[in-house]
């Protein structure tokens, strides 16, 4: 229902009217312009900065999150993750990035991506900074070339290189050596380089690494440079002795190829760029010269080989001359012998030979005639610490004649017994020798003797010859008593005169010969008269009783 | 003259004059614009009441219950609005302790105060000064939606801070209590006719 | 023309009003009737300067917070986004309808009634579009939301660097042209122009 509107004129107040300045008109369409102006820069930046938007393929979308993670180049931001979805068969994630304009002149199809995350591997700790952050997307815009938008990533992040100064090399290796990508290259033990990558060759039986060393140490990977793994710690038990050597220890954790001029040769000019190198296994391996030449000798051997092994050194007098290459146990069906035949393989390039060899020389015949000079083979041992033994060469003079025989194809040098077992079969043989020794007889021979010793002590002939003496001699102090004082003065007054006459002939003989030669005379006969005393008195010892009986005979 | 009086309708959105029927005032649209008449807001004191005592228990837990979780490394910790009003009054930026303050606590219960006051003067046909009073609701009518701020602060920080373990920010139970709480308070001060003031100063 | 007070009820006769002018209630002194000059090429100067910051503050990002290496863009509906994430589906189409709804709705609607009249005729839907713009007024929030913004920043500026992103200013304008819309709105002068030509028969 309506109403239709009513006017009541009286006692109606009036409404109070005010009024507002005036302001101007047109000013106020400025504002839409302005906004728009805005707005429509606004778009046409957004629009004009849109760069390429490009899809990646990873294995997993880890610590990926569309809308937030982000793509960087050296901590650039120049992209973000828009999407991520699952492929079709459900194998990979493919990750939807849009980047920024100017990314668009480095996307080629050379460009490599991968996701930065915290890493904690043997070779490497890294990305940190993303438990904070978050997981990004970085890349290696890689050598310039087809403009891509597809691209694979890479699981893991490659060693990236390029841009940086410096040279690639190749190393080729039998093994690996506990080698991996990220293993540093070291030169004097400073680091200057990484391992980049490696492969299996097609052959399958080597492999390449690929190297980079960083300017300006590129300069001193020379031609006639070695490389060798110095990974870990070089351990080596040998007949030598223990060796340990290590590159430093970073190497221990993460192994590394270290490279030098070998010895004291002379530099050459510096390697260029993917310069195939040859890596050895340990650093001494560098020092040897390549020996093509190798001979193979045959060695019979009677004792025991434990402790050789195959690569045991060969020397001669200390100098190294080959290795062992193999032992083995035969046994002859014929005969029914077992034997242990132990191959060694010579180098005969270790020789410097003087001189020029005679139209006529010959290897064999060298050989006998040194076999015939006494060289042998010995087993000796190389370390008391591991028993590991090696093959001596050596000159034995004193060995039993012996002349190289042949055994098939190879020589067979004659050996003789090790040094120990030497002087375990002299031994042996003293031994025998103490055991024919008659010691029974020695025995029963002073056994015998000394009881006819005890039987002569006791005889009582023996003690009445006792009795006699001990009574004869109590005689003869009577005897030398009465000489005393009898026959005594009476020899002493002749010897006062004798000395006076001495006296006298004293200054007499200094002063002529004559004289001398009657001294002489006197002399003499003074000593014959001593002689005679001195029968008498041997006499009266011989016969003691010829003083009281006289010198009768005796009975 | 009040259009009550003289037995007109105005409608309040063409704000056109006209003459009440006899039959009464049920069922009446404005002839210029369509828009339902009524002599005041249909059961205005009822839903003025009622909207008011649903504030009132929304208030209770929006006070009490954790407004915000913000959890750095791990560590979590709960925020009434009066611990973060505290808050903001230590670390000495007190104007912004204020204005949250006045916003989500002074503002509601003056509202509902305010309100309550009108309704109880409306209700005992007081006369006291009718313009004071009408002023009074004018302010409440434009300040209530200011409350509101509480809840836009929540909504920033919480669409701010994720930062997963570092720091996270989680809208608490409170939330919706409060912002009910404002809502209401707001519905109530429409649904109040200022027009009753009037009413009893008329008669 | 007569016109009542609508908070109190006090009939007042409407004289002539020029534009600019502004007719009180002399009895509670509420604003019965406002005049604005050229009311609709400014509602639409507006309402267009509206649109398109409206779409600026919400497709460029708002805020952006960097905390140590984390950094994290947000858009104006990153919040209700996060919200209703969180569970707290009731506050985000709260923060929804304030903030998003209530400004759109309000911008269509004006859209919609200004431009038919520019363009010279008055469409049935004026009366059901102003009643429109009428509700949702109380109900668009924006400036709150600024505040909001601002006490926000003043919590987090401890903790981590805030970097405003085009939305803000964008946002910032926006919130100043919706009030300059409101401001320019001339609701006497459209119903006049409405009652004139849409006279009802009876």
């Amino acid at each position: 229902m309506t109403a239709a509107p009513d006017i009541q004129s009286e006692n109606l107040p009036e409404a109070e009217i005010r009024t507002a300045r005036s302001r101007r008109i047109s000013i106020v369409w400025l504002v839409p312009l302005v906004a728009a102006l805005i707005g429509g820069w606004l778009a046409y930046r957004t629009y004009s900065q849109k760069g390429p938007t490009i899809t990646i393929t990873f294995r997993s979308a880890e610590g990926l999150e569309a809308g937030k993670t982000k793509v960087r180049y050296k901590n650039v931001q120049l992209g973000l993750v828009t999407a991520i979805d699952l492929s079709e068969d459900l194998g990979h994630v493919v990750v939807t990035a849009e980047l920024v304009k100017r990314a668009e002149t480095f996307l080629s199809a050379n460009a490599r991506f991968w996701v930065v995350r915290a890493r904690v591997a043997s070779t490497q700790v890294s990305g940190l900074g993303t438990l904070f952050s978050g997981a990004y997307i970085t890349l290696d815009p890689g050598e310039p070339g087809d403009a891509a938008h597809t691209f694979t990533g890479l699981e893991q992040p490659p060693i990236v290189t390029t841009g940086l100064p410096g040279r690639h090399f190749k190393l080729k290796a039998d093994e690996r050596g506990s080698l991996e990508i990220g293993s540093p290259v070291f030169y004097r033990q400073v680091s200057v380089g990484q391992i980049v990558a490696f492969h299996l060759e097609p052959n399958g039986r080597s492999l390449e690494f690929t190297i980079f060393v960083h300017a300006p140490y590129d300069k001193y990977v020379r031609r006639n440079c070695r490389f060798w793994n110095a990974s870990g710690v070089d351990l080596k038990l040998d007949a030598e002795g223990i060796r340990v050597k290590t590159v430093s220890l970073g190497t221990i954790l993460q192994g590394g190829v270290a490279f030098d001029l070998p010895g004291d040769v002379v530099p050459a000019e510096a390697a260029p760029a993917d310069t195939v190198f040859t890596l050895y296994n340990r650093y001494d391996d560098i020092l040897e010269q390549p020996y093509t030449e190798k001979r193979l000798w045959l060695m019979f051997f009677d004792s025991s080989v434990r402790g050789l092994a195959p690569g045991a050194p060969v020397e001669f007098r200390g100098i190294r001359m080959g290795q062992v290459k193999e032992v083995r146990i035969e046994l002859d069906l014929n005969t029914n012998e077992l034997r242990i035949p132990v191959l060694v393989e010579t180098e005969p390039q270790r020789i410097l030979t003087h001189g020029d060899p005679p139209p006529d020389f010959d290897n064999h015949k060298l050989m006998d005639y040194l076999v015939g000079q006494g060289l042998r083979g010995q087993l000796k041992t190389g370390s008391l610490l591991t028993g590991q033994l090696f093959v001596d060469l050596d000159f034995h003079p004193q060995a039993d004649p012996a002349q190289i025989t042949y055994e098939g194809e190879y020589a067979v040098i004659p050996t003789v017994k090790a040094p120990l077992q030497a002087i375990t079969s002299r031994l042996m043989s003293i031994m025998a020798q103490i055991e024919q020794f008659p010691f029974e007889q020695i025995g029963s021979d002073l056994s015998a003797t000394a009881a006819g010793a005890r039987s002569l002590a006791a005889s009582p002939d023996l003690l009445a010859a006792m009795e006699n003496f001990k009574h004869a001699s109590g005689e003869l102090s009577l005897l030398m008593e009465e000489l005393r004082s009898g026959v005594a003065p009476e020899i002493g007054k002749t010897l006062v005169e004798a000395q006076n006459a001495v006296r006298s002939i004293e200054t007499v003989l200094a002063s002529d010969s004559p004289l001398q030669t009657r001294l002489k005379r006197a002399m003499d006969e003074l000593s014959a008269a001593a002689r005679s005393f001195r029968f008498l008195t041997e006499y009266l010892e011989r016969h003691p009783e010829s003083l009281i009986q006289g010198k009768g005979d005796r009975d | 003259m009040s259009a009550r009086l003289s037995g007109l309708l105005a409608c309040h959105t063409c704000h056109l004059l006209c003459r009440r029927p006899a039959a009464g005032s049920r069922g009446l649209s404005c002839p210029r614009c369509g828009t339902a008449l009524h002599g005041r807001k249909p059961n205005s004191i009822a839903r003025t009441w009622a909207y008011i005592i649903a504030a009132f228990i929304c208030y209770i837990p929006a006070n009490i219950l954790p407004i915000t979780y913000i959890s750095t490394m791990g560590h979590v910790q709960g925020d009434t609005i009066m611990s973060g009003v505290i808050y903001f009054l230590f670390t000495g930026t007190w104007p912004i302790a204020l204005v949250i303050f006045v916003a989500s606590v002074f503002v509601p219960l003056l509202k509902l105060i305010i309100l309550i006051y009108l309704l109880i003067s409306v209700q005992c046909r007081s006369t006291w000064r009718p313009r004071d009073r009408t002023r009074l609701y004018r302010i409440t009518e434009a300040v209530g939606r200011w409350s509101m701020v509480d809840i836009f602060v929540i909504t920033i920080l919480v669409a701010l801070v994720q930062m997963g373990n570092l720091a996270d920010i989680h809208a608490g139970p409170a939330a919706p209590f409060f912002g009910a709480v404002v809502i209401i308070t707001m519905l109530a001060a429409l649904a109040f006719d200022p027009r009753l003031i009037w009413d009893s100063e008329e008669s | 023309m007569l016109i009542a007070c609508h908070e109190c009820d006090l009939i007042h006769r409407l004289g002539r009003l020029s534009p600019r002018d502004t007719a009180r209630c002399s009895r509670c002194g509420a604003v019965l009737v406002r005049r604005k000059p050229d009311t609709i090429e400014r509602c639409l100067a507006f309402t267009l300067a509206g649109l398109i910051l409206f779409m600026v503050a919400n497709i460029f990002p708002f805020l952006a917070f960097k905390m140590e290496f984390q950094v994290r863009q947000t858009t104006l509906l990153t919040g209700v986004v996060e919200l209703y994430r969180q569970g707290f589906g009731g506050v985000a189409a709260v923060v929804l309808i304030t903030t998003f709804l209530a400004p759109a709705v309000h911008l269509l609607a004006m859209l919609g009634l200004v431009v038919p009249i520019k363009m010279g005729f008055m469409p049935p839907w004026v009366p059901h579009i102003l009643r429109l713009v009428k509700m949702t007024l109380p109900w668009s929030m924006m400036e709150i939301f600024m505040l909001g913004i601002l006490v926000a920043l003043v919590k987090l500026t401890k903790l981590a660097r805030i970097e405003p992103g085009i939305a803000i200013f964008s946002f910032f304008g926006l919130i100043c042209v919706m009030a300059a819309l409101t401001a320019a709105l001339d609701t006497h002068w459209i119903w006049e122009k409405w009652t004139t030509r849409r006279l009802p028969t009876r």
